[in-house]
């Protein structure tokens, strides 16, 4: 087992509405290694996004803990919070909205070391944006273009070169290739792979894509509603899926060949409910074909129903 | 089966005051009564302003057919008067669109905006007969009847998307236009949403085009496919014509190839080189030759005919042995 790079307990975000309190991400405990990526998978409004921007610290835990290489890093404040970019960095889904259209490229990928960075000369500054925009593929004539000049791929790749800025050791990339075509997508997947390798880089790879989740992960956290309900090796997911959501969002996958054509398949019926104030219990339990009483009684323990492979489910329990 | 689509020779372009984009570059396709057509492609290929062609509703001084005949069972619909276009859309060929939250009136009930097609066209019934239709429409679509006096937001987007097909179905038109309905959808609505748009036609027989970047979404629902990349349609055939992989265009194959696959562990990805032509300043010559993998000096040169064998036609010179067909 390699070094881990973060490690969340009891993870949990509460945003405060008019109607209550509403149940974001639910005591989520996770661990990523150096060098690997987790996939978070779910439906929106399951709580993915917000599970990576609470470790990015862009929002507030409720409570629970987050470690950095064996540091806590939500009770730090001031300088040393700050510092934690070093370390931690993220990519957007939307690549239009994620880059300052005032700032040329190199100006936008210059930006975290000038703010954060050593000090260096500006001539040392553009010999580094320039490689940073090798690194990404961006040739060196985007050095002073901006960012409405350039296609959702290209952007992406800006966004990319702007989080690898300060050599970071974890990035959380969040839908970063939703809103692209699947022949850019594509590229995007074979860069953030490359670089994997070559920097030994962790990922939280945010996707609702299962396609894309399974090539690019090592392991896969399923989130419905806030909960994390199974946690397993990508190939190990695909092949023995074991909680009833995770079996539905698979087969619910229209797979680009003949074989599922005709067939019926099984639908999930209904409609995510509300997570302000969920009643206790598997959240997932009012759409779930095989829930009982017992789904409903209170919190269902996280079980460890093959090597390496848990699921949060009371058909797993007993 | 019965012609009730054949869109000839088409050519459309936008005249914006920085250039002109030229979206569809010489289209034919033809789709019969009942028949599921999937038209495939990327952002910009000119798969919407196909769309928006036969419907005639594209934005108006700057969307210009510039060549080509739209004959929607047996009638120009370029020529058409704005009387007969009106009785056409929403009757005979309706629409739904891909982003469920803005497509609908957000200040009139859902039931009052089903009811405004029956008002527009079938002005011959009562009140009662029309309050009935709206009634089984929405229960065909998965949709309590007693919620059609609630209003857009009070709907989530899967149901959103059931009242758009509801609307787009209540005249019982004979073909539908269906662009990208589920791409804005989770998997599991979408999975609903398809489930529901398969048993409609099976029920009532209307013809489909439906518009997506989802090779799994025709798969699942389509009987022939159109593959279009900048502006031009450059293969087509039936489902099994295109997805036994066998004979495939360049692009087609690489559009295949970005996708990773479920049931295997490939390292990486094969992207298709480059980036897509600008449709200001398209190239000479096949538009895809740039980025092809088996691209030789004719290719940049002249502009492959369609090649058909049986029901399949390729646009490209390397299926030049199977003899030329109509064009596509």
């Amino acid at each position: 087992m390699s070094k881990p790079v973060i490690k969340t307990k009891n993870l949990t975000k509460y945003f405060k509405t008019p109607r209550g309190l509403l149940h974001a991400v639910e005591s989520v405990n996770l661990t990523i290694e150096e060098g690997k990526t987790i996939g978070v998978v779910g439906e929106s409004g399951c709580g993915k996004t917000t599970l990576g921007r609470v470790i990015t610290r862009l929002e507030e835990a409720t409570s629970g803990e987050v470690y950095l290489e064996g540091k806590e890093i939500l009770g730090l404040k001031g300088s040393a919070k700050r510092n934690i970019y070093h370390d931690i960095q993220m990519i957007f889904q939307d690549p239009y909205s994620s880059l300052n259209p005032r700032l040329s490229l190199g100006d936008i990928i210059a930006d975290p070391i000038e703010t954060m960075g050593e000090r260096m000369s500006k001539k040392d500054l553009h010999e580094l944006v320039l490689s940073l925009m090798d690194t990404v593929g961006l040739p060196p004539r985007y050095y002073n273009q901006y960012p409405h000049e350039l296609d959702g791929g290209r952007r992406q790749r800006v966004g990319l070169a702007r989080a690898l800025a300060l050599d970071p050791k974890f990035i959380v990339c969040d839908e970063p290739v939703s809103a692209l075509d699947v022949s850019i997508q594509a590229q995007i997947l074979n860069l953030l792979m490359d670089l994997q390798e070559e920097k030994k880089l962790a990922y939280m790879f945010i996707t609702h894509n299962l396609f894309v989740v399974k090539h690019i992960s090592h392991n896969i956290m399923v989130m419905y509603m806030g909960q994390v309900v199974e946690l397993a090796e990508k190939n190990e997911l695909f092949a023995h899926p074991s909680h009833p959501y995770t079996k539905a969002l698979l087969a619910a996958i229209p797979q680009p060949d003949l074989s599922s054509r005709g067939k019926n398949r099984e639908l999930l019926a209904g409609e995510v409910s509300s997570p302000i104030e969920p009643k206790p219990g598997c959240r997932f339990s009012p759409r779930c074909p095989y829930a009982s009483e017992k789904c409903r009684a209170g919190e269902i323990p996280l079980k460890e129903i093959a090597p390496n492979h848990y699921c949060v489910c009371t058909l797993f329990s007993n | 089966m019965k012609e009730l689509l054949n869109i000839k020779n088409l050519y459309v372009q936008y005249n914006t005051d920085e250039a002109v984009v030229h979206a569809v570059n010489g289209v034919d396709l033809i789709v019969h009564r009942g028949e599921a057509m999937g038209l495939v492609g990327e952002t910009g290929a000119g798969k919407t302003t196909t769309a928006l062609g036969i419907l005639n509703i594209l934005p108006e001084q700057v969307g210009e057919i510039t060549e080509g005949d739209i004959v929607y069972d047996g009638k120009n619909v370029l020529n058409m008067s704005k009387k007969e276009l009106q009785a056409m859309r929403g009757k005979q060929v309706s629409m739904i669109f891909q982003d469920p939250m803005t497509s609908l009136n957000p200040i009139i009930t859902v039931g009052n905006q089903i009811d405004e097609m029956l008002l527009l066209h079938f002005k011959e019934l009562t009140k009662e007969q029309r309050a009935q239709k709206v009634d089984d429409i929405l229960k065909l679509v998965g949709i309590p009847a007693e919620r059609k006096h609630e209003y857009p937001f009070q709907f989530s987007g899967g149901m959103k998307q059931r009242i758009g097909i509801a609307i787009a179905l209540v005249c019982q038109p004979d073909l539908l236009i269906a662009d990208e309905p589920t791409t804005a959808l989770d998997v599991t609505i979408q999975a609903q949403i398809l489930q529901l748009m398969k048993q409609l036609k099976r029920e009532l027989g209307t013809a489909l085009i439906m518009i997506t970047h989802d090779l799994g979404i025709v798969a699942e629902l389509c009987d022939n496919v159109s593959v279009m990349y900048a502006g031009e349609i450059v293969e087509t055939g039936t489902v099994e014509d295109i997805y036994q992989r066998i004979e495939n265009h360049p692009y087609t194959t690489g559009l295949f190839n970005c996708i990773p696959k479920l049931d295997s562990n490939e390292k990486r990805l094969t992207p298709i080189a480059g980036y897509m032509v600008d449709p200001t300043d398209l190239p000479k010559g096949c538009k895809f030759h740039d980025r092809c993998p088996y691209v030789t000096d004719r290719c940049g040169r002249e502009n492959p005919k369609a090649y058909q064998n049986g029901t399949h036609k390729i646009k490209c010179f390397r299926y030049e042995s199977w003899g030329e067909g109509d064009s596509i």
